[in-house]
C-alpha cells in the first residue's frame, strides 16, 4: 500500500520538485500552499504518512502549522520534516521542541529526499 | 580502502540535519560496494553504520546521539587506510537542466517580482509592516528555488536584498527613497535574470535542454550599493540615480535599431525617387530615438540625432535638392548611430582592438555638421504639409499578416455583452499555465475568423431562401451559438488586464517626477479592465507620451502650485473603464491645464485654419484638437523632447490606427484629461449595410447615432453647395457619398431617403442612404491593392450572400468634414 506524503510549501516550483521526485517512487502526494490550507485539507481527509513543511509561508507558517498539527489527534506521531534555506540555531531548537524529525536544507538532491522519505515512512 | 570520506561525512552529521545523515549513508553504501569479498568484518561494520544512522533519522534528533556518533567514528578509524581523494557531494546535477523547474521558476518569480515592485512603490509612502514582510518572503522564495537551478548570482543578489529587508522589518533600518531605489534596481536585475532564462528556454528542446549556464547579468554594482547603504557616504558617483536598468537599455537599443532599419529603408526609397513621405518617416524615426535617448541620458546620441534631424528638416522645407550625396551622408549617420547604440547593449562584446569608447564615430559626427552647414539650415519648425497626404488605409488594420485577399483577420469580438472581468490572480496558488507558440495562436484566431464567415455564408445562402427548414434552422442556430462561444473564448485568451501597463506607468511617473524635480502622486483605477494584449502593446507608447507630457508640461513645479493654493504634490491619475464597445483610458493631471490663447496664437503662426476671428469662436475641444495637428508645438526650445511637434500627432495617429479616438478636456488652472477611446473589436464589427450611389456600403453600428427620415424642408443648401440637415435643433452637415466618391450617377433628390446620423466624439454628420439592407457581423478584410488609396474606407467585407461591401471609416469621414474637404 503506497504511502502518502503531504508537502506544504508556498512555492509551486518546490512542490513540483517534490512531486516529481517522489511520485515515480510510488508515493502519493498531497500539496498545500500554506499551513492553514493544509489544516483545512486534513480536516476533510486526514490521510498522510509524512509531512514535508516549508518554514516560511504566508498566512500560516511552518512552525504554527506543526504546532496545530501536533495538538490534534490524528497526527501526533506522523513524521514531519522542515524545508529551510538556512539551518539557524533558533530554528533547530524550535523544531526539536515540536517533535519534528529534522530539517532538509535547500537545495537538496532528489535521491536524498527519497531516502529520507523512505526511512521515515517504513 | 579508506574510510576518511565516511568519517568526515559522519562528523558532519548534525542533530536534525537530515541531509547530512543521508549523505553519510550514501557514502557508507558506496563503500559497501567496494568491500573485497571475504572481508566480513568490514561489511558488518558498514551495515552497522547504516543501521545506526537510519535509526537517528527515524527517531528524530537529539544531542544524545553525539556519543553514539563518536563511537562510530572511532570504530571506523581503526580500519582507516591512507587517504584517497574525497569524492564529496555530487551536488546539483550539472548535466541536463530540469526544464520544468526552470519554467516553473520563471513563472513563479515573475509573479513574485511584480508583487515586489508594487509593494516597494507602496512602501515609499506606506509604513505598513506587512508590505516589508511580503517583499521579504517573496525574495526569500526566489532565493530558495534558484538554489535548485544552480544560480549562484541570483542567490547572492537575493540574499543581499533579503538582508537589507530583514533590517527594515526589524526596525534596524529606515525606509527612504534611496533605499527603495536600490531595492527596485535589485529587483530589476532579478527580472533580467528571469528574462534571460526565458530566452534560454525558448532556444532549447524541452525534453533535452542541456546544461543551464547562469545568465551573465551584472550584479556587482547593486551589491556595492547595498553594502554601502551602511556607511554614510554617498553612493558611487558614476550613477547617482539609476533610473534605468541594463534591461531597459537593451530594450531601448533594440527598439532604436529597429527604427534605424526602417529609417534606412525610407532614405533609400527617397534616393530612388520616392516622395516626401519617406523623408518624413525617417525624420520621425530619428526623432523618436532622440526622445528615448534623452530619457536614458545618452547626451551624445541625443545630440547626434539632433544634427540628423536638422539636416532632414532642411530637406523637408524643400529648398535643397535631395541628392544622392546628401542621402549617403544621412545613411552614414545612421550607421554611426547604429554602432554606437550596439555598444550600449549589455551583451555587447567588443572586438579585441576596439576601444569601447563612449563617443559615436567622430568622422560621422563631423559629416553631419558639414551637411548642416552646406544646407544653411535653420532649425525651424516642421512643415505643416506633413498631414496633407491621406492616410494609408492599410495602416488601419492591425496584425496585418494580410498577404493575399484570401487572408482573413483574426476574430476578436464582443457579441453583445461586455467581456466579463476575470479574477486577476489574487490567489497565492499559481494558475496552471501553458506555453503556446504565438504563431499557432494567431493562426487559430485567423481560422476562427474564417469559420465565422463560412458559417454566415452557409446560413445566409440564397439557395435556402424559399425553403422551410425548421430542423436545419435549429441545428444551425445551435452551431452559431457554439461559434460565438469559441469567439468569446479566443478573445478572452488574448485579453489581459491593464494592470501591467499601469504598473509600468506608475514606475515611469515616479522616475520622471524625480527627473523633473517634481513630486507626483500616482493614482489608478480600473487596472483590472481587460484588453487585447496586442492593443495594449500598441497603446503603451502613446500612453508614455501622454504621461510624460502631463508630468513635464502639465504639472507645475512645487513652488508654483503652492503659490496658487494647490498641494505641492501633483496628481497624475490613470483610469480605465468599459464604455459600450470600447475601453476608455484616461490620464488626468491637476496641473495648469492647456493654454487656449497660446495654442491659438501658435496655430495662427503656423497658418492653421482657425477662422477669421483668430479662433475666438472655436469651441474648446476644437482648440485642443489643434495640438494634435502635425507641425504644432508650443515648446520654446527645439531640443525639448516634444519640441519638434511630432509627439502628439504620432499619439493620435497610433490611436486612430486602432480605430480609436483621442479626446482632450482641459480647464485652465485646474488640469487636463486626455482620454483614449479604443474599440475592443478589431477586425469584426457589427455593421449596418446599405446602398448609396449604386455601391454597397457598411457602417459600424457603434458610430451610428440614429436613423432619420427628414421632412422635405429640413434639408437646405448652404452657400458653397454643401447641404445641411436640420434635426430637432441641430444642424448637421450632409455627406453625400455619391459626391464624396465622385460616383457617376445622376444627382438624386434624396429627400425621402433615410439619413444615417453618424457621430464620433463631438463630430456629427448625416449620410443619405438609398436603401438600408440590414444589420450583420462583418469580418473586415483589407482592401485589394487597387483600392488601397481610396479615402475613408477601413476595409471591405464579404456578406452572407457573397456580395462585397465597403466599410466606411467614420473617423476619417467626419475629420474631412470638419476640415471642409467633403461636400
Amino acid at each position: 500500500m503506497s504511502k502518502t506524503v503531504f508537502c506544504v510549501d508556498d512555492s509551486p516550483s518546490i512542490r513540483m520538485l517534490v512531486r516529481k521526485t517522489l511520485e515515480p517512487e510510488g508515493y502519493q502526494l498531497r500539496e498545500a500552499n500554506n499551513g492553514q490550507e493544509a489544516l483545512d485539507a486534513l480536516a476533510a481527509d486526514a490521510a498522510a504518512d509524512m509531512f514535508i513543511v516549508d518554514v516560511n509561508m504566508p498566512v500560516m507558517g511552518g512552525f504554527d502549522f506543526v504546532k496545530a498539527l501536533k495538538s490534534g489527534a490524528a497526527h501526533t506521531q506522523t513524521p514531519v520534516v522542515f524545508l529551510t534555506t538556512e539551518s539557524g540555531d533558533e530554528k533547530k531548537n524550535i523544531g526539536k521542541d515540536l517533535g519534528v524529525k529534522g530539517w532538509i536544507v535547500k537545495p537538496f538532491e532528489g535521491s536524498q529526499l527519497t531516502k529520507i522519505v523512505g526511512l521515515l515512512t517504513t | 580502502m579508506t574510510y576518511s570520506g565516511l568519517i568526515e561525512a559522519i562528523t558532519r552529521i548534525e542533530a536534525g540535519d537530515l541531509l547530512s545523515c543521508v549523505a553519510a549513508m550514501d557514502e557508507a553504501n558506496r563503500l559497501v560496494g567496494e568491500v573485497p569479498s571475504g572481508e566480513r568484518a568490514v561489511n558488518e561494520l558498514l551495515h552497522h553504520v547504516i543501521e545506526k544512522i537510519s535509526r537517528w533519522v527515524r527517531d528524530g534528533f537529539g544531542d544524545d546521539r553525539n556519543a553514539e556518533r563518536d563511537d562510530l567514528i572511532s570504530a571506523l578509524q581503526k580500519f582507516d587506510a591512507p587517504r584517497e581523494a574525497d569524492t564529496g557531494q555530487s551536488g546539483i546535477d550539472q548535466e541536463d537542466a530540469d526544464y520544468d523547474l526552470v519554467m516553473s521558476f520563471i513563472a513563479e518569480s515573475r509573479s513574485h517580482l511584480e508583487d515586489i515592485e508594487s509593494r516597494l512603490l507602496s512602501m515609499e509612502v506606506d509604513r505598513d509592516p506587512e508590505l516589508v514582510n511580503g517583499v521579504f518572503r517573496s525574495i526569500h522564495t526566489i532565493k530558495g528555488v534558484s538554489s535548485f537551478l544552480g544560480l549562484p548570482r541570483v542567490k547572492t543578489l537575493s540574499h543581499a536584498l533579503e538582508t537589507v529587508l530583514d533590517e527594515v522589518r526589524n526596525d534596524r533600518r529606515s525606509v527612504d527613497s534611496e533605499l527603495i531605489d536600490i531595492l527596485l534596481e535589485g529587483c530589476d536585475r532579478l527580472t533580467a535574470f528571469v528574462n534571460a532564462l526565458d530566452s534560454w528556454a525558448e532556444t532549447v528542446e524541452p525534453s533535452h535542454p542541456g546544461h543551464l549556464a547562469e545568465p551573465d547579468v551584472f550584479i556587482n554594482d547593486v551589491l556595492e550599493r547595498l553594502r554601502s547603504l551602511d556607511h554614510k557616504d554617498e553612493a558611487p558617483p558614476e550613477k547617482p540615480h539609476s533610473l534605468y536598468t541594463p534591461e531597459m537599455i537593451d530594450s531601448f537599443v533594440q527598439e532604436s535599431l529597429e527604427i534605424l532599419d526602417s529609417a534606412e529603408k525610407a532614405l533609400m526609397d527617397l534616393d530612388e525617387g520616392a516622395g516626401r513621405e519617406s523623408l518624413d518617416e525617417a525624420f520621425r524615426g530619428i526623432h523618436t530615438i532622440k526622445g528615448n535617448a534623452g530619457f536614458f541620458e545618452q547626451e551624445d546620441i541625443g545630440q547626434f540625432c539632433q544634427s540628423l534631424e536638422s539636416v532632414m528638416d532642411g530637406m523637408r522645407k524643400g529648398d535643397r535638392t535631395i541628392g544622392s550625396g546628401a542621402v549617403t551622408g544621412l545613411l552614414d549617420g545612421l550607421d554611426a548611430l547604429r554602432s554606437h547604440l550596439s555598444r550600449l547593449s549589455s551583451d555587447y562584446v567588443p572586438e579585441d582592438e576596439e576601444v569601447a569608447s563612449a563617443q559615436p564615430n567622430r568622422e560621422s559626427l563631423t559629416l553631419g555638421k558639414v551637411l548642416i552647414e552646406m544646407g544653411a539650415v535653420q532649425p525651424e519648425d516642421v512643415d505643416a504639409a506633413l498631414d496633407a497626404q491621406g492616410r494609408r488605409i492599410g495602416e488601419i488594420l492591425i496584425d496585418s499578416g494580410v498577404v493575399a485577399e484570401s487572408t482573413v483577420q483574426e476574430a476578436l469580438t464582443v457579441q453583445n455583452a461586455r467581456v466579463p472581468k476575470s479574477e486577476t490572480g489574487t490567489s497565492t496558488i499559481a494558475k496552471r499555465d501553458v506555453r503556446v507558440d504565438t504563431g499557432r495562436l494567431d493562426l487559430l484566431f485567423t481560422l476562427i475568423g474564417e469559420l465565422i464567415t463560412a458559417h454566415a455564408m452557409v446560413i445566409n445562402n440564397p439557395e435556402l431562401n424559399d425553403l422551410e427548414l425548421p430542423e436545419f434552422e435549429k441545428a444551425s442556430s445551435s452551431m452559431g451559438k457554439i461559434i460565438r462561444d469559441i469567439q468569446s473564448l479566443s478573445m478572452s485568451i488574448r485579453m489581459i488586464p491593464l494592470d501591467g501597463l499601469f504598473s509600468k506607468m506608475r514606475r515611469l511617473s515616479r522616475d520622471l517626477a524625480r527627473k523633473f524635480g517634481k513630486t507626483v502622486e500616482f493614482l489608478s483605477t480600473g487596472e483590472d479592465t481587460e484588453m487585447d494584449r496586442q492593443i495594449i502593446e500598441q497603446i503603451s507608447d502613446p500612453l508614455v507620451h501622454i504621461v510624460r507630457n502631463a508630468i513635464d508640461h502639465g504639472l507645475e513645479d512645487g513652488a508654483t502650485r503652492q503659490a496658487s493654493g494647490k498641494s505641492e504634490s501633483g496628481i497624475v491619475e490613470l483610469s480605465a473603464r468599459y464604455e459600450g464597445n470600447e475601453v476608455w483610458i484616461s490620464v488626468r493631471d491637476d496641473g495648469g491645464g492647456l493654454d487656449r490663447e497660446k495654442i491659438l496664437a501658435r496655430a495662427g503662426e503656423r497658418g492653421m485654419n482657425i477662422g477669421d476671428d483668430g479662433g475666438a469662436s472655436m469651441e474648446d475641444s476644437a482648440v485642443w484638437s489643434l495640438v494634435f495637428e502635425p507641425g504644432f508645438s508650443t515648446a520654446e526650445t527645439i531640443s525639448d523632447v516634444s519640441g519638434r511637434g511630432v509627439g502628439m500627432d504620432v499619439v493620435r495617429r497610433n490611436i486612430e490606427q486602432l480605430r480609436g479616438l483621442v479626446n482632450v478636456e482641459s480647464i485652465k488652472g485646474k488640469g487636463t484629461t486626455v482620454t483614449l477611446q479604443i474599440p475592443m473589436t478589431l477586425a469584426i464589427i457589427d455593421g449596418i449595410t446599405f446602398h448609396a450611389g449604386g455601391i454597397l456600403f457598411a457602417l459600424p453600428i457603434a458610430d451610428i447615432l440614429e436613423f432619420h427620415r427628414p421632412d422635405a424642408d429640413a434639408i437646405t443648401q448652404a452657400p458653397g453647395g454643401r447641404r445641411i440637415l436640420r434635426i430637432r435643433d441641430q444642424l448637421l452637415p450632409v455627406i453625400t457619398l455619391e459626391k464624396y466618391y465622385k460616383l457617376d450617377r445622376a444627382q438624386e433628390d434624396n429627400t425621402d431617403n433615410v439619413f444615417i446620423i453618424l457621430g464620433s466624439g463631438n463630430r456629427r454628420a448625416a449620410v443619405p442612404a438609398d436603401e438600408l439592407l440590414g444589420n450583420q457581423q462583418l469580418v473586415i478584410k483589407a482592401l485589394p491593392p487597387r483600392l488601397r488609396g481610396v479615402r475613408a474606407l477601413s476595409g471591405c467585407a464579404i456578406l452572407g450572400n457573397g456580395d462585397v461591401c465597403m466599410i466606411l471609416d467614420v473617423g476619417y469621414l467626419l475629420n474631412a468634414e470638419l476640415n471642409g474637404d467633403a461636400r
